[in-house]
């Protein structure tokens, strides 16, 4: 028998489903491989379960959390995919501010509640994460096989400098651009370093961040303490150590 | 009068929800189309760096990342008082039209095919990509699949990745290209035209040479006499990454042409107190309530507005193709919303073109890519989304922070539209109580083909929307509820 997979979406952009539908070639064997029992961005009939892995994006909002348990509940594997199921994702911005409704809105009167966003692990049991704004479609892949193959996947324990320096990029941190590498988990390939551009910590911290170090480092080149805590509280703001970053 | 605010508005995130209230005869009486959920994108942008805001807005919508990065990356320009190189201009505009391939055929094929290729009665089983490669081929399928990976190729060769890509930098752009990435890029662009001309011709065969097709685009719930918005270049022809907004009327002759800087003098937003979308109009003609014609401010935008809104393509077979839709559907502008995929489909051979021509331009290669910024201030940025007219407008303060932010996103652009659409479409099927079989799919039909990006959730791939619709009696009771998952 296939594994049953089922692929969610709750509060985000949907890219990281769509990094899914993006797998191109690979995508037309996956159903060799997995029974895909619910994808309702890319399929019409959809089932609850059971599921053996369940993929689910997005962050939470409060009304979806009875939706999310009975995933969980039908689920022997619960992946959250992308920095809004991880983290909260860029929408956990708004949970350190008032009424967002009331400036956008002139205060008219609206029917809906404020809303309230967080990751998924803070209403259910999360047995693997895959972190990342969008996921990494390769880190996915290789997930995936290695469920397949009964064997325990591996998660990065190193940061993003790692992956950069093995690309003999040229150091942005260097060049004094507030670039979160070196307390990021890797596993992107320095995707943004490779293209000129400074590592924005959307795939959260890597074990043991040394968070303060960093902070240190910047302030020795000049940076702005208050620019640097700005950096942190982005993509991943959810995730408990960028969010105590002190500067 | 309205006027607009330079308040935040906010990106709309969640499934669509239909809401259909029937009068004392159980006729039609109103619909209303709701967004019930707010992520608050503008109001979270206040007190960030300005040049955070490429990344930062690029996450409102993973299928249209490159709309938003660009809209707000031009606002940067503006802002920060720095025009950007002229090779920088074309890289952006390179991987802008990568986008709009993969973009556009994901739209056609996974969401509007099903319909006129699987056909509109069809099971909702079979109403699939699935039952668009069964019925097409397998062969055709491959294609659809190689080609929309193309498109994502050539976004990520410049952007870093093709969601939320890395590219944007005020006065510029981040990298540049090598040789080998120029003819890669080559290569797949020459490959997308004889695509994108294919599906013209597919187009021709499935949809025009079939009557019925053609009678229901052409059938009054289907159609809307609204104005039409869509940036041109100086020549009036369709461009995607620059130029001047120009509306047109109802008799395809210009009735406004204005720079973004001067969006709010000419667009105004009506609000609802139902529905967390906000309904922009033209100021000028004033909010009429939803209703088409010369009297009322309603537009559209996207693929449709955009070639009612121009004289033409400025690529030469695009530029034949949109003179045979005109042809075909009598006139410009054509009011018909279904003609929406055929415009679609035009835009297509337009990008892949546009790609021939730009990495073919000396400059490509260049590696004068960004020029110094200037000191801070206000910036507007005005750019083609896939779904229709984008602008961004940010103000800074002296430290180059967000002090205010407004994004009108195209599908808002078109909400007075849809919701009117769906009317329409409801009120053809819904009549003295009996609801037809049909209704949900002509519905969805109705709303489908303006490609709506309330969310991305919403913008399911084959198959159903995730879509609700309620039906209410005159005493307001729930009279029926309708799910499609």
């Amino acid at each position: 028998m296939k594994p049953g997979v089922g692929i969610f979406g709750f509060t985000g952009c949907a890219g990281c489903q769509l990094e899914i539908l993006n797998l191109e070639d690979i995508l037309l064997d996956l159903p060799s491989v997995v029974d895909i029992i619910n994808f309702r961005m890319a399929k019409s009939e959809n089932l609850d379960g059971p599921l053996d892995i369940s993929f689910v994006e997005g962050s939470i909002m409060k009304y979806q959390v009875g939706e999310l348990k009975k995933i969980r509940k039908n689920s022997k594997i619960l992946v959250a995919i992308g920095s809004c199921a991880c983290y909260g994702g860029v929408q956990y911005l708004q949970n350190f501010i008032e009424k967002p409704w009331k400036i956008v809105y002139n205060d008219k009167k609206m029917k809906y509640a404020s809303p309230d966003t967080k990751s998924l692990s803070s209403y259910v049991k999360v047995d693997y994460s895959l972190p990342g704004c969008p996921i990494d479609k390769e880190e996915f892949v290789d997930f995936l096989k290695s469920v397949l193959l009964g064997r325990k996947p591996k998660m990065k324990s190193y940061p993003i400098c790692v992956e950069c320096k093995l690309r003999e990029n040229d150091c942005l941190l260097e060049k004094g651009t507030i670039c979160l590498g070196p307390v990021t988990v890797a596993g992107c390939n320095s995707k943004c370093p490779n293209n000129n551009y400074a590592c924005e910590g959307c795939r959260g911290p890597v074990e043991e961040a040394n968070i303060s170090s960093q902070a240190e480092l910047m302030k020795e080149k000049g940076i702005d303490p208050v620019d640097l805590i700005r950096r942190f509280r982005m993509f991943t703001s959810g995730a408990k150590e960028f969010q105590e970053a002190k500067a | 009068m309205k006027t607009i605010t330079i308040d935040p508005i906010t990106r709309l995130e969640g499934h669509g929800k239909i809401s259909i209230f029937l009068d004392s005869k159980g006729d039609v009486e109103n619909t209303y189309l709701q967004i019930p959920e707010l992520r608050g994108f503008e109001r979270f942008c206040q007190g960030r760096r300005a040049e955070e805001m490429p990344q930062i807005t690029s996450r409102i919508c993973g299928v249209c990342p490159v709309a938003h990065h660009f809209a707000s990356t031009k606002a940067l320009d503006d802002a920060f008082n720095v025009e950007p190189t002229s090779a920088a201009k074309k890289l952006r505009e390179l991987m802008y039209c990568g986008y709009m391939t993969y973009d556009h055929i994901l739209h056609f094929y996974y969401l509007a095919a099903p319909d006129f290729v699987v056909g509109p009665d069809a099971p909702p089983e079979k109403r699939n990509v699935l039952g668009v490669i069964e019925k097409a081929g397998l062969e055709i399928g491959k294609e659809v699949i190689k080609h929309r990976a193309y498109g994502q190729k050539i976004t990520a060769i410049l952007g870093g990745k093709a969601t939320h890509p890395v590219c944007g930098l005020p006065g510029g752009v981040s990298k540049g290209l090598s040789m080998e990435e120029v003819k890669e890029i080559e290569n797949m662009g020459k490959s997308c035209v004889e695509f994108a001309k294919f599906s013209l011709k597919l187009f021709d065969d499935i949809v025009l040479k079939n009557k019925n097709y053609v009678d229901l685009i052409l059938s009054d719930p289907y159609t809307l006499k609204t104005y039409n918005m869509g940036l041109v270049d100086k020549n009036n022809k369709v461009n995607f990454y620059d130029g001047k907004i120009r509306v047109t009327d109802q008799q395809g002759k210009e009735f406004l042409k204005f720079d973004v800087k001067d969006y709010y003098k000419n667009i105004a937003e009506h609000v609802e107190e139902w529905s967390y979308i906000k309904f922009p109009y033209l100021k000028g003609i004033g909010w009429k309530g939803f209703k088409d014609g010369k009297e009322s401010g309603i537009y559209r935008v996207g693929p449709l507005g955009r070639l009612n809104a121009a004289d033409g393509m400025s690529t030469p077979l695009a530029d034949k193709e949109y003179k045979k839709m005109y042809e075909t559907l009598e006139g410009r502008p054509v009011n018909s919303t279904l003609a929406f995929h055929w415009a679609r489909l035009i835009e297509l051979l337009y990008a892949a073109e546009r790609t021939m021509e730009l990495i073919k331009d000396a400059e490509i290669t260049s590696k004068n890519i960004r020029n110094p910024v200037g000191e801070p201030g206000e910036g507007f940025g005005v750019i083609e989304a896939a779904r229709g007219t984008l602008i961004h407008h940010y103000k800074l303060d002296k430290n180059g922070l967000i002090d205010k932010a407004n994004l009108i996103v195209a599908t808002t652009n078109n909400a007075g539209a849809i919701n009117m659409s769906i009317r329409d479409a409801a009120k053809d099927v819904i009549k003295k109580g009996k609801i037809n079989d049909g209704l949900l799919n002509m519905v969805e039909m109705a709303f489908r083909a303006y490609d709506p990006c309330f969310a991305c959730a919403t913008h399911t791939l084959p198959g159903g929307m995730p879509l609700e619709v309620s039906i209410y009696d005159s005493n307001k009771k729930l009279y029926r509820s309708i799910k499609r998952l």
